[in-house]
């Protein structure tokens, strides 16, 4: 009885487990498509109407900013965005984000734009390559986290 | 008249801007200082000069060039394409009525700068915070009637007492004024909730006058440093409107001044009834007006 308990307890630690790592994967995703968007924002706000940095990012998505983990009246920066998303963007996207983020706002309007251009560029490659990873990746999370609680479940029966 | 010494604050994007060792600088000399803070000087690759009351005081360090082009970043708000327009103008609109003057390596398209790249000097020009007593010129100036004309060599003071008229005429002599502040410095403190004002900020001087008489029907118009053909146009244009103008220009004394081809023409046309020349001694704040009747300028024109 003990075992059947303990096996079924494994299996919802299991899922639960695959639930989380696909949920972190999904936030990753959602994370760097909100920086693209921000970037695309940047240079829409900068195109038209010539908006000083931080009136841009005062302006941004507020889901996009919780989801950095800005809390509601703070101050936001780029340089604070970044920190924020430590440890859930990978290096060479830190990397792009980072580079951008020091020369934002140091050149004139049309380099500023190319630049704004060029860094959405690369973060699209980056993302459009981990959504078309996402799918398999969640088939792997699923699968390696069930046959980890079927094989522990094994061992103990 | 005396401005007295004051103890003054920099504004945070200021102090953020400079680099520390030109803000520790800047405060050591405040206080081995008498005078009153003006200007702060930034050089690329000499050493940064502090104007108190007129006097020159030299900083300690050199700066570099990475370090004038971060001044230059943060200056700007951490947007520079945002103050593109005024850069290739010279200057960084600031708030607080600060005007920072830019120069450096400029990109040229027909004839016009378009871009200012490689900043080697940067002038932070710091408003006077005390109001110079203008009551009994403010009143001479409104019983005379007519405009008057504001004039000294740079940094004699002339934009701090078109903020003080200003303040005397719209607030307690209750007339409507009409600020044209291209450059943001003379409205700078006018914020008592009892004056008489309208701010045309950043409008071009010419425009701003036509403006302000087509839309704001003022009793005075303020604007800072005439001279141009334009501005005299629109001035001209304004006569017939009744509205009284206070300008200022620069000029080392009311005969040089009126060597300007512009300013001449003005006087001619009766513009002006009044003017004011400023004197300052180096290294004082002890500030001198005195006032000139437009018959003795007459002369002058016609010698």
């Amino acid at each position: 009885m003990h075992k059947i308990i303990g096996a079924v307890l494994l299996l919802i630690s299991a899922f639960l487990c695959s639930l989380y790592l696909i949920s972190k994967e999904k936030k990753h995703v959602e994370l760097l498509g909100g920086f693209n968007e921000l970037i695309r924002e940047i240079y829409k706000q900068i195109e038209m109407l010539n908006l000083p940095v931080p009136e841009i990012l005062e302006r941004a998505d507020e889901r996009f900013l919780t989801l950095c983990g800005i809390r509601e009246g703070e101050a936001i920066s780029l340089e604070k965005l970044i920190d924020l998303t430590e440890n859930r963007l990978d290096p060479k996207e830190r990397e792009i984000i980072m580079s951008f983020a020091s020369g934002l706002g140091r050149c004139y309007r049309d380099e500023q734009l190319r630049l704004c251009k060029y860094y959405s560029g690369e973060l699209e490659s980056c993302l459009a390559a981990r959504k078309n990873d996402y799918p398999k990746k969640r088939k792997l999370i699923i699968t390696l986290t069930v046959c980890a609680a079927l094989g522990i479940i094994i061992l103990i029966i | 008249m005396m401005i007295q010494k004051q103890t003054y604050n920099l504004p945070d994007f200021v102090k953020k801007a400079l680099p520390s060792s030109v803000f520790l600088d800047f405060e050591r000399t405040s206080r081995e200082s008498r005078g009153n803070p003006e200007e702060i000087r930034l050089r690329r690759g000499r050493k940064s000069e502090f104007l108190f009351s007129g006097k020159s005081f030299l900083g300690e360090r050199c700066i570099g060039r990475e370090e004038m082009q971060d001044v230059f970043y943060k200056l700007c708000g951490g947007s520079v394409y945002a103050h593109a327009e005024t850069v290739c103008a010279g200057y960084i609109r600031a708030e607080g009525g600060i005007r920072i003057g830019v120069c450096g390596r400029a990109v040229l398209s027909g004839g016009k700068v378009t871009a200012v790249h490689d900043i080697s000097s940067i002038n932070i020009r710091l408003p006077c915070k005390l109001l110079p007593s203008v009551k009994d010129l403010a009143d001479s100036l409104v019983d005379i009637g007519g405009g008057t004309l504001i004039f000294s060599p740079p940094g004699g003071g002339k934009t701090t007492f078109l903020r003080a008229l200003a303040y005397e005429i719209s607030g307690r002599l209750g007339r409507r004024v009409a600020i044209v502040d291209t450059n943001g410095e003379i409205s700078a403190g006018l914020d008592n909730e009892d004056l008489h004002i309208d701010i045309l900020e950043g409008y071009p001087r010419g425009e701003g006058i036509e403006i302000a008489i087509r839309v704001m029907n003022p009793e005075y118009i303020i604007c800072d440093e005439i001279g141009s053909r334009a501005e005299a146009n629109a001035i001209l244009a304004a006569r017939n409107s009744g509205v009284s103008i206070i300008a200022s220009a620069h000029g080392e004394s009311a005969e040089r001044l009126i060597e300007r081809e512009e300013i001449a023409e003005l006087h001619r046309a009766g513009i002006f009834e009044n003017y004011l020349s400023l004197e300052r001694k180096q290294g004082q704040s002890l500030c001198k007006y005195t006032l000139i009747n437009r018959k003795n300028i007459g002369g002058l024109i016609d010698a």
